[in-house]
């Protein structure tokens, strides 16, 4: 068993190291909360209150990234192993184990992820909060503490949620009849199914509870709840993507003329074909943009166009943010085999390296707009949730910050497309079908 | 008579590993093909059957020796220019892994057309997979398709593109009888008019149909025969 855990590690390394990536990101982004908490506990009087008012929405923030873009991780991970699992059994390994193997790689990657990303935090934690709190008074010089006390609780987190998210996955890869795995290297579709719709339906519960809070409360406190809404619809958003995420895609990219451009034509069919694939990369992406714009939103919404203290948001969403971004990177760099084994297949139709850099470039637009789009809308809803709190009609919607955001993310996404596309159009073709 | 493709003096070497040893895979062949010609490679399992026609048709580089493909070096081009040549002259039909997943059958058979901004009418696309027996299946994407059927995809692709030299690596090696023979026709149709085919098999009729058939040994060319019939290239291959 031992060796078959390991040994598949190895063969896909490039899958695994981007889980590892995460996890690890998703630890050290956690350990930033959680030194937020311990600090406080052990300084007590004014500067835990300061404290405790972050340590909200920083947990808040850091739980709803961490479970989409962790979750998304851990879920392709396992469906880009699913020609793997099918000759598994097909050799005879029983369905049940096969699950238990996946759990098993899932779980030692996330505790090792998990680990690594609350050490690489330590020494990080000081500089963080001296120059994200130095315009306050009282915290100027505050000595973050991260103990044990902390750092398990974060490390359980990271397991809990790549595990869960990749099982799911993986009892899946399990009941699929390996036959069908082989033949269908990259599943279609992506089932909706009970645990997506409970965490989905319990997200916008959450969302209403919020909402219905709004009136009650002062507008000068207004901004806090309001800038949880952004990213709880993007949380909804990604727990029903498999209902419209597909023709969604499908539907804005038909907006290009199919003759116009081979490229586009190409990385289309790609995007909306390979749509857990897609969604892996598309929702981290989308929680950006939520969290920025949502927060941006939330306060000039609620403070009348007041600006924020950069100190703050940096403690608030750099985390978060990086991890969201990380994540939409990772994803495609983990695909980015299959992607050259399907432009190998697209040169020996007769492809120029133009067209294919070229189709590898729109592939990245295609994921960044479609998450903007969808990020976008889930600012709307704060900006519209805090017009209607706030009674003004000109809610704020955090255009600038939409914008970075959605700029920054099309950077690396295309850095993650079309680097790893130049470098793989130096290799033959027969060798890079002759791979896998 | 002009030639559509030749290599003089070929060789093929790959190093295994970093500054591993290195295994020579074709050691000096020189074959040409004619306009209109059927040329078939036959030989063992590992003699570099695969890796010579890779070669030929400009999709791996030559170690050594020249590769002209319709008068051009291959090994002067640069790879747009190369790649232009291959789109607008060569077709080829891998051993396995043909199709673009994420494309359907008709989307497939379209794909080179469309790449080299070339006109093709959905007529002609429904043609090409009819010609293949798969009419019905135009729809189907690769993945809920036999291997076989994906093969028939892959040659009518070729048909349906009418490129000046056709390479097929054992077209028929994933087929029964029946539609093998019914593939092997359509492929076998393909040279006259200043066409070529160039196909690589294991199936001795097969290769008795061809103009002409290269035996490859170990990397080089043990016999050349001209219209020889399955028996012949039998004696040749195993003696
Ligand atoms: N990329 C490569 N690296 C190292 N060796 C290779 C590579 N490609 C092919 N070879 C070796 O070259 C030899 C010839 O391979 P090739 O695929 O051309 O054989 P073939 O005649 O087509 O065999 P088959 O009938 O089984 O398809 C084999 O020994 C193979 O191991
Ligand atoms: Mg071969």
């Amino acid at each position: 068993m031992l060796r078959l855990i390991v040994s598949d590690l190895l063969a896909n390394a490039r899958i695994w190291l981007g889980t590892l990536l995460i996890a690890t990101a998703t630890a050290a982004v956690g350990a930033v909360a959680a030194s937020d908490i311990q600090t406080a506990i052990e300084a007590g009087g004014t500067v835990a209150l300061a404290l405790y008012a972050i340590s909200g929405v920083m947990i808040a923030f850091t739980t709803i990234t961490a479970l989409i873009v962790a979750g998304s991780v851990a879920g392709l991970t396992v469906s880009l192993q699913l020609r793997a699992y099918a000759l598994w059994q097909l050799v005879g390994v029983r369905p049940a184990y096969v699950r238990i193997v996946v759990t098993t790689q899932l779980a030692l990657v996330a505790l090792i992820g998990g680990t690594l990303g609350c050490l690489a935090a330590l020494p990080a934690l000081g500089p963080l909060y001296r120059y994200a709190l130095a315009e306050s008074p009282d915290l100027g010089e505050l000595h973050p503490a991260f103990g044990a006390g902390a750092a398990v609780p974060v490390v359980l987190f990271v397991i809990a949620v790549v595990t869960l998210a990749g099982t799911r996955s993986a009892g899946r890869a399990a009941h699929t009849p390996p036959i069908r795995s082989l033949h269908e290297i990259d599943r279609p579709d992506q089932r909706m199914n009970f645990a997506r719709a409970m965490a989905g339906l319990a997200t916008l519960v959450i969302i209403a509870g919020i909402l219905v809070s709004l009136p009650a409360t002062a507008l000068e406190q207004l901004s806090v709840p309001l800038m949880l809404i952004a990213p709880l619809v993007a949380g909804v958003l990604a727990a029903f993507a498999p209902l419209y995420l597909a023709r969604l895609l499908r539907d804005w990219t038909a907006l290009v003329p199919e003759r116009a451009s081979s490229s586009w034509y190409l990385a289309r069919s790609t995007t909306a074909f390979g749509v857990a694939r897609s969604t892996a990369t598309i929702n981290p992406i989308t929680v950006a943009v939520a969290l920025a714009g949502g927060l941006y939103s939330a306060n000039g919404t609620a403070s009348g166009g007041g600006s924020v203290r950069t100190g703050s948001v940096v403690l608030l969403l750099g985390g978060p943010l990086l991890l969201a971004l990380l994540g939409a990177t990772a994803t495609i760099f983990m695909s980015s085999r299959r992607r050259d084994r399907e432009f190998a297949l697209v040169v020996a139709a007769g492809a120029t390296r133009t067209v294919v850099l070229a189709a590898a470039a729109w592939e990245a637009v295609i994921y960044t707009v479609t998450a903007t789009i969808l990020g976008a809308a889930a600012v709307c809803v704060t900006a519209v949730a805090g017009g209607w709190a706030a009674g003004t009609w000109t809610p704020s919607l955090g255009l600038g910050a939409v914008a970075t955001i959605a700029g920054l993310g099309l950077v690396l996404t295309l850095a993650a497309t079309v680097l790893p596309t130049a470098a793989a159009l130096r290799h033959e073709v027969p060798q890079t079908l002759a791979a896998e | 008579m002009p030639v559509l493709a030749e290599v003089v003096d070929l060789t093929k070497t790959f190093t295994l590993g970093r500054g591993g040893s290195v295994v020579p895979v074709l050691r000096g062949i020189t074959a040409q093909v004619a306009p209109g010609e059927f040329l078939a490679v036959v030989g063992p399992s590992g003699s570099g059957k695969s890796t010579l026609l890779y070669c030929m048709s400009g999709l791996e580089p030559a170690t050594a020796g020249v590769v002209r493909i319709l008068g051009r070096t291959v090994g002067a081009l640069s790879r747009s220019a190369l790649a232009a040549l291959r789109r607008d002259h060569v077709g080829f039909v891998f051993q396995s892994y043909n199709l673009i997943p994420s494309l359907s059958a008709r989307e497939n058979v379209a794909l080179p057309a469309r790449l080299a901004r070339r006109r093709i009418s959905a007529a002609e696309v429904d043609r090409a997979l009819a010609d293949v027996g798969l009419a019905e299946q135009a729809a189907h994407r690769p993945g809920t398709l036999s291997g076989g059927q994906q093969q028939r995809v892959a040659v009518a692709r070729v048909l349906a593109l009418r490129p000046d030299i056709v390479f097929a690596d054992e077209p028929t090696g994933a087929l029964d009888t029946e539609s093998g023979a019914q593939v092997l026709d359509l492929l076998a149709g393909v040279p006259g008019d200043g066409r070529s085919l160039v196909m690589v098999t294991h199936d001795l009729q097969a290769a008795a149909r061809a103009d002409r058939v290269l035996v490859l040994r170990d990397g080089a060319v043990h016999s050349e025969l001209r219209n020889p019939s399955a028996d012949d290239v039998f004696k040749a291959i195993t003696c």
